[in-house]
Protein backbone atom coordinates (compact mmCIF):
# COMPACT_ATOMS: atom_id res chain seq x y z
CA UNK A 1 0.00 0.00 0.00
CA UNK A 2 1.30 3.47 -0.91
CA UNK A 3 2.17 5.80 1.97
CA UNK A 4 -0.85 7.77 3.19
CA UNK A 5 -0.07 10.83 5.35
CA UNK A 6 -2.01 11.06 8.59
CA UNK A 7 -0.76 14.37 10.00
CA UNK A 8 -0.41 17.85 8.57
CA UNK A 9 3.39 17.58 8.92
CA UNK A 10 3.51 14.31 6.95
CA UNK A 11 1.37 15.93 4.26
CA UNK A 12 3.67 18.96 3.97
CA UNK A 13 6.63 16.63 3.64
CA UNK A 14 4.85 14.58 0.95
CA UNK A 15 3.96 17.73 -1.00
CA UNK A 16 7.53 18.96 -0.70
CA UNK A 17 8.96 15.63 -1.87
CA UNK A 18 6.57 15.56 -4.84
CA UNK A 19 7.92 18.92 -5.96
CA UNK A 20 5.06 21.25 -5.09
CA UNK A 21 6.12 24.91 -4.90
CA UNK A 22 6.48 27.06 -1.77
CA UNK A 23 3.25 28.86 -2.72
CA UNK A 24 1.44 25.53 -2.94
CA UNK A 25 2.80 24.53 0.46
CA UNK A 26 1.71 27.83 1.99
CA UNK A 27 -1.72 27.38 0.42
CA UNK A 28 -2.04 23.85 1.83
CA UNK A 29 -0.91 25.13 5.20
CA UNK A 30 -3.71 27.66 5.06
CA UNK A 31 -6.18 24.89 4.14
CA UNK A 32 -4.94 22.80 7.10
CA UNK A 33 -5.44 25.79 9.37
CA UNK A 34 -9.05 26.10 8.17
CA UNK A 35 -9.56 22.36 8.69
CA UNK A 36 -8.37 22.59 12.29
CA UNK A 37 -10.83 25.43 12.91
CA UNK A 38 -13.73 23.55 11.31
CA UNK A 39 -13.34 20.13 12.92
CA UNK A 40 -11.60 20.58 16.26
CA UNK A 41 -13.53 17.94 18.21
CA UNK A 42 -14.58 15.53 15.49
CA UNK A 43 -13.71 11.81 15.52
CA UNK A 44 -14.37 8.95 13.12
CA UNK A 45 -16.49 6.00 14.32
CA UNK A 46 -13.25 4.01 14.77
CA UNK A 47 -11.94 6.61 17.23
CA UNK A 48 -9.47 8.16 14.79
CA UNK A 49 -9.36 11.93 14.62
CA UNK A 50 -11.20 13.46 11.68
CA UNK A 51 -8.04 15.50 10.97
CA UNK A 52 -6.16 12.31 10.20
CA UNK A 53 -8.90 11.13 7.85
CA UNK A 54 -9.03 14.48 6.07
CA UNK A 55 -5.24 14.62 5.71
CA UNK A 56 -5.23 11.01 4.48
CA UNK A 57 -7.80 11.82 1.80
CA UNK A 58 -5.70 14.79 0.65
CA UNK A 59 -2.57 12.62 0.71
CA UNK A 60 -4.17 10.01 -1.60
CA UNK A 61 -5.14 12.78 -4.04
CA UNK A 62 -1.61 14.16 -3.79
CA UNK A 63 -0.12 10.78 -4.68
CA UNK A 64 -2.40 10.76 -7.75
CA UNK A 65 -0.65 13.99 -8.85
CA UNK A 66 -3.83 16.06 -8.64
CA UNK A 67 -3.67 19.85 -8.62
CA UNK A 68 -3.59 21.75 -5.33
CA UNK A 69 -7.25 22.93 -5.39
CA UNK A 70 -8.39 19.30 -5.67
CA UNK A 71 -6.02 18.20 -2.88
CA UNK A 72 -7.29 21.04 -0.67
CA UNK A 73 -10.87 20.04 -1.49
CA UNK A 74 -9.98 16.53 -0.35
CA UNK A 75 -8.74 18.00 2.91
CA UNK A 76 -11.93 19.96 3.45
CA UNK A 77 -14.35 17.53 1.81
CA UNK A 78 -16.53 17.22 4.92
CA UNK A 79 -16.66 20.97 5.62
CA UNK A 80 -20.34 21.41 4.80
CA UNK A 81 -21.45 18.23 6.52
CA UNK A 82 -19.53 18.51 9.80
CA UNK A 83 -17.78 21.91 9.87
CA UNK A 84 -18.22 24.36 12.75
CA UNK A 85 -18.63 27.62 10.85
CA UNK A 86 -18.63 31.12 12.37
CA UNK A 87 -22.25 31.36 11.17
CA UNK A 88 -23.10 28.44 13.54
CA UNK A 89 -24.88 26.73 10.65
CA UNK A 90 -23.98 23.59 8.78
CA UNK A 91 -24.28 23.00 5.06
CA UNK A 92 -23.38 25.06 1.99
CA UNK A 93 -25.27 28.17 3.05
CA UNK A 94 -24.40 31.43 1.35
CA UNK A 95 -22.30 32.65 4.26
CA UNK A 96 -20.50 29.34 4.70
CA UNK A 97 -19.63 29.18 1.01
CA UNK A 98 -18.34 32.72 1.16
CA UNK A 99 -16.25 31.87 4.21
CA UNK A 100 -14.62 28.92 2.44
CA UNK A 101 -14.14 30.95 -0.76
CA UNK A 102 -12.39 33.67 1.21
CA UNK A 103 -9.91 31.32 2.82
CA UNK A 104 -9.16 28.76 0.11
CA UNK A 105 -10.47 30.32 -3.08
CA UNK A 106 -13.37 29.74 -5.43
CA UNK A 107 -12.10 26.68 -7.29
CA UNK A 108 -11.49 24.64 -4.15
CA UNK A 109 -14.82 25.75 -2.71
CA UNK A 110 -16.66 24.65 -5.85
CA UNK A 111 -15.13 21.20 -5.53
CA UNK A 112 -16.17 20.98 -1.88
CA UNK A 113 -19.74 22.08 -2.64
CA UNK A 114 -19.97 19.68 -5.58
CA UNK A 115 -18.74 16.88 -3.34
CA UNK A 116 -21.43 17.74 -0.78
CA UNK A 117 -24.17 17.47 -3.39
CA UNK A 118 -22.82 14.21 -4.79
CA UNK A 119 -25.15 11.37 -3.91
CA UNK A 120 -23.30 8.17 -3.26
CA UNK A 121 -25.65 5.24 -3.26
CA UNK A 122 -26.08 2.14 -5.40
CA UNK A 123 -28.77 3.66 -7.62
CA UNK A 124 -26.65 6.72 -8.23
CA UNK A 125 -23.65 4.52 -8.99
CA UNK A 126 -25.57 2.91 -11.85
CA UNK A 127 -26.70 6.27 -13.17
CA UNK A 128 -23.15 7.62 -13.03
CA UNK A 129 -21.87 4.59 -14.93
CA UNK A 130 -24.56 5.01 -17.59
CA UNK A 131 -23.71 8.58 -18.42
CA UNK A 132 -20.07 8.52 -17.48
CA UNK A 133 -18.87 10.20 -20.67
CA UNK A 134 -21.15 13.18 -20.07
CA UNK A 135 -19.62 14.02 -16.67
CA UNK A 136 -17.83 17.35 -16.37
CA UNK A 137 -14.27 17.68 -15.06
CA UNK A 138 -15.49 18.89 -11.68
CA UNK A 139 -17.91 15.96 -11.38
CA UNK A 140 -15.10 13.53 -12.14
CA UNK A 141 -12.94 15.21 -9.51
CA UNK A 142 -15.79 14.92 -7.00
CA UNK A 143 -16.02 11.21 -7.73
CA UNK A 144 -12.28 10.91 -7.30
CA UNK A 145 -12.43 12.71 -3.94
CA UNK A 146 -15.18 10.28 -2.91
CA UNK A 147 -13.04 7.31 -3.89
CA UNK A 148 -10.08 8.77 -1.99
CA UNK A 149 -12.34 9.32 1.02
CA UNK A 150 -13.50 5.70 0.83
CA UNK A 151 -10.00 4.36 0.45
CA UNK A 152 -8.80 6.41 3.40
CA UNK A 153 -11.49 4.85 5.59
CA UNK A 154 -9.98 1.47 4.73
CA UNK A 155 -6.37 2.48 5.47
CA UNK A 156 -4.91 0.61 8.47
CA UNK A 157 -8.02 -1.63 8.47
CA UNK A 158 -9.99 1.41 9.70
CA UNK A 159 -13.47 0.02 9.05
CA UNK A 160 -12.78 -2.96 11.34
CA UNK A 161 -12.17 -0.84 14.44
CA UNK A 162 -15.78 0.38 14.48
CA UNK A 163 -18.01 -1.34 17.02
CA UNK A 164 -19.98 -2.85 14.10
CA UNK A 165 -16.74 -4.28 12.62
CA UNK A 166 -18.31 -7.06 10.47
CA UNK A 167 -20.61 -4.43 8.92
CA UNK A 168 -17.54 -2.91 7.28
CA UNK A 169 -16.71 -6.23 5.65
CA UNK A 170 -20.25 -6.66 4.34
CA UNK A 171 -20.22 -3.16 2.86
CA UNK A 172 -16.93 -3.88 1.08
CA UNK A 173 -18.23 -7.17 -0.30
CA UNK A 174 -21.27 -5.30 -1.64
CA UNK A 175 -19.78 -2.15 -3.12
CA UNK A 176 -16.04 -2.86 -3.32
CA UNK A 177 -15.92 -4.10 -6.94
CA UNK A 178 -17.94 -1.10 -8.14
CA UNK A 179 -15.45 1.28 -6.53
CA UNK A 180 -12.53 -0.50 -8.14
CA UNK A 181 -14.26 -0.34 -11.52
CA UNK A 182 -15.07 3.35 -11.08
CA UNK A 183 -11.42 4.15 -10.29
CA UNK A 184 -10.38 2.38 -13.50
CA UNK A 185 -13.03 4.23 -15.51
CA UNK A 186 -11.82 7.55 -14.13
CA UNK A 187 -8.38 6.68 -15.45
CA UNK A 188 -6.60 5.82 -12.20
CA UNK A 189 -5.56 2.14 -12.39
CA UNK A 190 -3.05 2.59 -9.52
CA UNK A 191 -5.87 3.85 -7.31
CA UNK A 192 -8.04 0.90 -8.36
CA UNK A 193 -5.24 -1.48 -7.34
CA UNK A 194 -4.82 0.31 -4.02
CA UNK A 195 -8.55 0.07 -3.29
CA UNK A 196 -8.54 -3.61 -4.20
CA UNK A 197 -5.51 -4.31 -1.95
CA UNK A 198 -7.05 -2.41 0.98
CA UNK A 199 -10.34 -4.29 0.55
CA UNK A 200 -8.61 -7.67 0.44
CA UNK A 201 -6.64 -6.83 3.58
CA UNK A 202 -9.86 -5.96 5.40
CA UNK A 203 -11.69 -9.08 4.24
CA UNK A 204 -8.82 -11.27 5.47
CA UNK A 205 -8.24 -9.53 8.82
CA UNK A 206 -9.74 -10.00 12.27
CA UNK A 207 -9.51 -7.34 14.98
CA UNK A 208 -10.12 -8.16 18.67
CA UNK A 209 -13.32 -6.47 19.81
CA UNK A 210 -11.50 -4.83 22.76
CA UNK A 211 -9.75 -2.54 20.25
CA UNK A 212 -12.98 -1.29 18.70
CA UNK A 213 -14.16 2.19 19.56
CA UNK A 214 -15.62 1.97 23.05
CA UNK A 215 -18.46 4.46 22.75
CA UNK A 216 -20.33 2.40 20.16
CA UNK A 217 -20.51 5.29 17.66
CA UNK A 218 -21.66 4.32 14.17
CA UNK A 219 -21.18 7.81 12.76
CA UNK A 220 -18.63 10.60 13.21
CA UNK A 221 -18.89 11.96 16.75
CA UNK A 222 -17.81 15.01 18.75
CA UNK A 223 -15.69 15.00 21.89
CA UNK A 224 -16.06 18.46 23.35
CA UNK A 225 -13.35 19.34 25.92
CA UNK A 226 -14.71 19.09 29.44
CA UNK A 227 -14.31 22.83 30.18
CA UNK A 228 -16.34 23.90 27.16
CA UNK A 229 -19.85 23.67 25.85
CA UNK A 230 -21.80 24.80 22.84
CA UNK A 231 -22.65 28.44 23.32
CA UNK A 232 -26.27 29.38 23.86
CA UNK A 233 -26.28 31.60 20.79
CA UNK A 234 -24.94 28.78 18.63
CA UNK A 235 -27.51 26.39 20.07
CA UNK A 236 -30.40 28.79 19.38
CA UNK A 237 -29.09 29.47 15.88
CA UNK A 238 -28.99 25.79 15.07
CA UNK A 239 -32.63 25.47 16.19
CA UNK A 240 -33.64 27.81 13.39
CA UNK A 241 -31.22 26.38 10.90
CA UNK A 242 -32.42 24.56 7.78
CA UNK A 243 -31.49 20.90 8.13
CA UNK A 244 -28.57 19.94 5.97
CA UNK A 245 -30.42 16.97 4.57
CA UNK A 246 -32.95 19.25 2.90
CA UNK A 247 -30.07 21.05 1.21
CA UNK A 248 -29.04 17.86 -0.55
CA UNK A 249 -31.49 18.40 -3.37
CA UNK A 250 -29.11 18.67 -6.22
CA UNK A 251 -27.57 15.48 -7.44
CA UNK A 252 -25.86 14.24 -10.53
CA UNK A 253 -29.18 14.10 -12.32
CA UNK B 1 14.07 4.28 10.40
CA UNK B 2 10.80 2.59 11.41
CA UNK B 3 7.51 4.28 10.57
CA UNK B 4 6.09 5.05 13.97
CA UNK B 5 2.31 5.22 14.42
CA UNK B 6 0.53 8.55 14.15
CA UNK B 7 -3.04 7.33 14.65
CA UNK B 8 -4.76 5.02 17.11
CA UNK B 9 -5.32 2.49 14.30
CA UNK B 10 -1.64 2.38 13.40
CA UNK B 11 -0.71 1.99 17.05
CA UNK B 12 -3.20 -0.84 17.64
CA UNK B 13 -2.05 -2.63 14.48
CA UNK B 14 1.56 -2.26 15.66
CA UNK B 15 0.75 -3.72 19.09
CA UNK B 16 -1.15 -6.61 17.50
CA UNK B 17 1.81 -7.34 15.24
CA UNK B 18 4.14 -7.22 18.27
CA UNK B 19 2.00 -9.84 20.01
CA UNK B 20 0.66 -7.80 22.92
CA UNK B 21 -1.67 -9.72 25.23
CA UNK B 22 -5.37 -8.93 25.32
CA UNK B 23 -5.04 -7.39 28.78
CA UNK B 24 -2.22 -5.10 27.63
CA UNK B 25 -4.17 -4.14 24.49
CA UNK B 26 -7.15 -3.29 26.68
CA UNK B 27 -5.03 -1.03 28.91
CA UNK B 28 -3.53 0.86 25.97
CA UNK B 29 -6.93 1.15 24.29
CA UNK B 30 -8.55 2.50 27.44
CA UNK B 31 -5.74 5.01 27.90
CA UNK B 32 -6.18 6.17 24.30
CA UNK B 33 -9.90 6.72 24.87
CA UNK B 34 -9.21 8.77 27.99
CA UNK B 35 -6.43 10.72 26.24
CA UNK B 36 -8.52 11.64 23.23
CA UNK B 37 -11.18 13.11 25.55
CA UNK B 38 -8.75 15.06 27.75
CA UNK B 39 -6.69 16.29 24.76
CA UNK B 40 -9.65 17.09 22.53
CA UNK B 41 -9.16 20.47 20.84
CA UNK B 42 -5.55 20.75 22.07
CA UNK B 43 -2.86 21.22 19.47
CA UNK B 44 0.93 21.30 19.50
CA UNK B 45 2.71 24.36 18.09
CA UNK B 46 2.94 22.65 14.68
CA UNK B 47 -0.80 22.07 14.34
CA UNK B 48 -0.34 18.37 15.00
CA UNK B 49 -2.77 17.47 17.78
CA UNK B 50 -1.67 16.46 21.28
CA UNK B 51 -3.19 13.00 21.03
CA UNK B 52 -1.20 12.35 17.83
CA UNK B 53 1.95 13.29 19.70
CA UNK B 54 0.90 10.89 22.47
CA UNK B 55 0.32 8.12 19.93
CA UNK B 56 3.73 8.77 18.32
CA UNK B 57 5.45 8.64 21.70
CA UNK B 58 3.65 5.41 22.67
CA UNK B 59 4.54 3.85 19.32
CA UNK B 60 8.26 4.58 19.84
CA UNK B 61 8.09 3.10 23.35
CA UNK B 62 6.35 -0.03 22.06
CA UNK B 63 8.84 -0.44 19.22
CA UNK B 64 11.73 -0.32 21.71
CA UNK B 65 10.01 -2.91 23.91
CA UNK B 66 8.92 -0.75 26.83
CA UNK B 67 6.50 -2.48 29.25
CA UNK B 68 2.82 -2.06 28.32
CA UNK B 69 2.10 0.30 31.21
CA UNK B 70 4.90 2.62 30.05
CA UNK B 71 3.50 2.49 26.49
CA UNK B 72 0.09 3.46 27.92
CA UNK B 73 1.71 6.24 29.97
CA UNK B 74 3.34 7.48 26.75
CA UNK B 75 -0.10 8.09 25.27
CA UNK B 76 -1.02 10.58 27.98
CA UNK B 77 2.46 11.55 29.21
CA UNK B 78 1.76 15.30 29.22
CA UNK B 79 -1.89 15.15 30.23
CA UNK B 80 -1.42 17.11 33.47
CA UNK B 81 0.00 20.08 31.60
CA UNK B 82 -2.01 19.91 28.39
CA UNK B 83 -5.16 17.95 29.20
CA UNK B 84 -8.52 19.53 29.92
CA UNK B 85 -9.92 17.91 33.07
CA UNK B 86 -12.91 20.22 33.16
CA UNK B 87 -11.62 22.34 36.04
CA UNK B 88 -10.29 25.15 33.90
CA UNK B 89 -6.81 24.73 35.40
CA UNK B 90 -3.69 23.17 33.94
CA UNK B 91 -0.98 21.40 35.95
CA UNK B 92 -0.90 18.46 38.30
CA UNK B 93 -3.17 18.27 41.36
CA UNK B 94 -4.07 15.56 43.86
CA UNK B 95 -7.67 15.46 42.63
CA UNK B 96 -6.61 14.88 39.03
CA UNK B 97 -4.14 12.22 40.15
CA UNK B 98 -6.85 10.40 42.09
CA UNK B 99 -9.15 10.30 39.07
CA UNK B 100 -6.41 9.08 36.74
CA UNK B 101 -5.30 6.45 39.27
CA UNK B 102 -8.84 5.14 39.49
CA UNK B 103 -9.27 4.86 35.72
CA UNK B 104 -5.82 3.86 34.50
CA UNK B 105 -4.33 2.25 37.61
CA UNK B 106 -1.44 3.28 39.83
CA UNK B 107 1.39 2.04 37.60
CA UNK B 108 0.43 4.19 34.62
CA UNK B 109 -0.51 7.22 36.69
CA UNK B 110 2.81 7.24 38.53
CA UNK B 111 4.75 7.43 35.27
CA UNK B 112 2.55 10.29 34.05
CA UNK B 113 2.97 12.13 37.36
CA UNK B 114 6.76 11.68 37.22
CA UNK B 115 6.71 13.21 33.75
CA UNK B 116 4.95 16.28 35.13
CA UNK B 117 6.99 16.61 38.33
CA UNK B 118 10.59 15.55 37.68
CA UNK B 119 12.66 18.14 35.86
CA UNK B 120 14.31 17.13 32.59
CA UNK B 121 17.41 19.29 32.60
CA UNK B 122 21.16 18.90 32.12
CA UNK B 123 21.85 18.41 35.83
CA UNK B 124 19.30 15.64 36.32
CA UNK B 125 20.10 13.83 33.06
CA UNK B 126 23.84 13.96 33.79
CA UNK B 127 23.18 12.55 37.26
CA UNK B 128 21.07 9.78 35.75
CA UNK B 129 23.98 8.93 33.47
CA UNK B 130 26.08 8.43 36.63
CA UNK B 131 23.42 6.24 38.24
CA UNK B 132 22.23 8.97 40.60
CA UNK B 133 19.57 11.66 40.82
CA UNK B 134 15.78 11.70 40.82
CA UNK B 135 15.07 10.50 37.26
CA UNK B 136 13.75 6.94 36.98
CA UNK B 137 14.61 4.67 34.01
CA UNK B 138 10.98 4.66 32.85
CA UNK B 139 10.84 8.45 32.93
CA UNK B 140 14.03 8.71 30.89
CA UNK B 141 12.56 6.20 28.43
CA UNK B 142 9.40 8.33 28.18
CA UNK B 143 11.37 11.57 27.78
CA UNK B 144 13.55 10.10 25.02
CA UNK B 145 10.48 8.85 23.14
CA UNK B 146 8.78 12.23 23.59
CA UNK B 147 11.88 13.99 22.26
CA UNK B 148 12.22 11.64 19.31
CA UNK B 149 8.57 12.03 18.29
CA UNK B 150 8.87 15.83 18.35
CA UNK B 151 12.04 15.74 16.28
CA UNK B 152 10.97 13.08 13.80
CA UNK B 153 7.86 14.96 12.77
CA UNK B 154 9.75 18.19 12.08
CA UNK B 155 7.25 19.76 14.45
CA UNK B 156 9.91 21.45 16.58
CA UNK B 157 10.47 23.95 13.78
CA UNK B 158 7.01 25.35 14.41
CA UNK B 159 7.64 25.88 18.08
CA UNK B 160 9.15 29.33 18.40
CA UNK B 161 10.06 28.65 22.02
CA UNK B 162 11.93 25.47 21.07
CA UNK B 163 13.64 27.21 18.18
CA UNK B 164 14.87 29.97 20.47
CA UNK B 165 16.24 27.33 22.79
CA UNK B 166 13.90 28.18 25.64
CA UNK B 167 12.98 24.53 25.91
CA UNK B 168 16.67 23.77 25.77
CA UNK B 169 16.93 20.06 25.26
CA UNK B 170 14.31 19.65 22.59
CA UNK B 171 15.91 20.84 19.38
CA UNK B 172 19.58 20.70 20.25
CA UNK B 173 19.75 17.01 21.33
CA UNK B 174 22.95 17.42 23.40
CA UNK B 175 25.44 14.57 23.97
CA UNK B 176 24.29 13.85 27.53
CA UNK B 177 20.81 12.99 26.15
CA UNK B 178 22.34 10.56 23.67
CA UNK B 179 24.41 9.15 26.54
CA UNK B 180 21.22 8.66 28.59
CA UNK B 181 19.85 6.43 25.82
CA UNK B 182 23.04 4.33 26.02
CA UNK B 183 22.85 4.10 29.81
CA UNK B 184 19.21 3.03 29.54
CA UNK B 185 20.10 0.33 26.99
CA UNK B 186 18.14 1.85 24.11
CA UNK B 187 21.02 3.26 22.11
CA UNK B 188 18.82 2.84 19.00
CA UNK B 189 16.71 5.80 20.16
CA UNK B 190 19.89 7.86 20.55
CA UNK B 191 20.98 6.96 17.02
CA UNK B 192 17.53 7.87 15.67
CA UNK B 193 17.69 11.20 17.48
CA UNK B 194 21.03 11.95 15.82
CA UNK B 195 19.67 10.88 12.43
CA UNK B 196 16.51 12.97 12.93
CA UNK B 197 18.68 16.00 13.58
CA UNK B 198 20.55 15.47 10.31
CA UNK B 199 17.30 14.82 8.45
CA UNK B 200 15.92 18.11 9.69
CA UNK B 201 18.18 19.88 7.20
CA UNK B 202 16.11 18.31 4.41
CA UNK B 203 13.07 20.10 5.82
CA UNK B 204 14.52 23.51 5.01
CA UNK B 205 12.07 24.07 2.12
CA UNK B 206 9.39 24.29 4.79
CA UNK B 207 11.29 26.95 6.72
CA UNK B 208 9.13 29.83 5.55
CA UNK B 209 6.02 28.02 6.76
CA UNK B 210 7.54 27.67 10.18
CA UNK B 211 8.24 31.36 10.50
CA UNK B 212 4.77 32.27 9.33
CA UNK B 213 2.62 29.71 11.10
CA UNK B 214 4.56 28.69 14.20
CA UNK B 215 3.38 29.26 17.76
CA UNK B 216 4.83 29.48 21.24
CA UNK B 217 4.04 25.99 22.46
CA UNK B 218 0.67 24.22 22.34
CA UNK B 219 -2.68 25.92 21.97
CA UNK B 220 -6.41 25.27 22.16
CA UNK B 221 -8.51 25.24 19.03
CA UNK B 222 -11.94 26.57 19.78
CA UNK B 223 -14.59 27.35 17.18
CA UNK B 224 -16.78 30.37 17.86
CA UNK B 225 -19.77 28.11 18.48
CA UNK B 226 -18.20 26.91 21.76
CA UNK B 227 -17.33 28.79 24.91
CA UNK B 228 -15.84 28.03 28.30
CA UNK B 229 -18.40 26.98 30.88
CA UNK B 230 -19.28 30.06 32.88
CA UNK B 231 -19.29 28.38 36.28
CA UNK B 232 -15.61 27.43 35.93
CA UNK B 233 -14.43 30.91 36.93
CA UNK B 234 -16.62 30.77 40.01
CA UNK B 235 -15.30 27.28 40.76
CA UNK B 236 -11.72 28.53 40.68
CA UNK B 237 -12.47 31.30 43.19
CA UNK B 238 -14.46 29.00 45.50
CA UNK B 239 -11.77 26.31 45.43
CA UNK B 240 -9.33 28.80 46.92
CA UNK B 241 -11.43 29.27 50.08
CA UNK B 242 -13.29 25.97 50.38
CA UNK B 243 -11.36 22.72 49.88
CA UNK B 244 -14.62 20.77 49.61
CA UNK B 245 -15.15 22.32 46.18
CA UNK B 246 -12.13 20.43 44.84
CA UNK B 247 -13.54 17.12 46.07
CA UNK B 248 -16.96 17.91 44.61
CA UNK B 249 -15.33 18.77 41.28
CA UNK B 250 -13.43 15.49 41.40
CA UNK B 251 -16.70 13.56 41.89
CA UNK B 252 -18.27 15.49 39.00
CA UNK B 253 -15.30 14.62 36.76
CA UNK B 254 -15.64 10.93 37.61
CA UNK B 255 -19.33 11.07 36.66
CA UNK B 256 -18.44 12.68 33.33
CA UNK B 257 -15.83 10.03 32.60
CA UNK B 258 -18.33 7.30 33.44
CA UNK B 259 -20.71 8.95 30.95
CA UNK B 260 -17.97 8.57 28.35
CA UNK B 261 -17.65 4.87 29.20
CA UNK B 262 -14.18 5.31 30.63
CA UNK B 263 -14.31 3.46 33.92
Amino acid sequence: MTFVAQTNLQLYRQLSEQGFSQEDLAYMHQACHVMVQLFPFLYRPNGKEHFAHAVGTASILCSLQKRVPVIAAGLLHAAYRHGEFPSFRKGPTKSNRKYIQNVVGQETEEHIARYFYLQWDRQNFIEIQERFTELSEIDRDSLLIRLADNLEKCVDLGVLFVSSGPGGKRSIQKTGPTRVELARKLGYPALADQIQTAHEAILNAEIPSILCNGNGAQMDFLLVPLSYRRSLFAYLSSLFCVSTSSLKMKSFK
Amino acid sequence: MPNYAQTNLQLFNQLLAQGYTKENLRRVHQTYELGRLLFSGRSTASGRTQIVHGVGTASILAFWSAPAYVVAAGLVHNVYNNGDFGGGRRGISEQKRAVLREILGQEIEEEVANFAMLKWNEKNVSQFNLGKGPLTPNLVFLRLADLLDHNLSGGVFYDHAAMKGKNGLRLSIPPFVIQASNVLGVSGIGKELERAKIEQDSLQPLASLHEKFGANGGFNVLPSSYSQKTFLKLLKVLARYWPGVGAAWSRGLKRKLIDHGLT
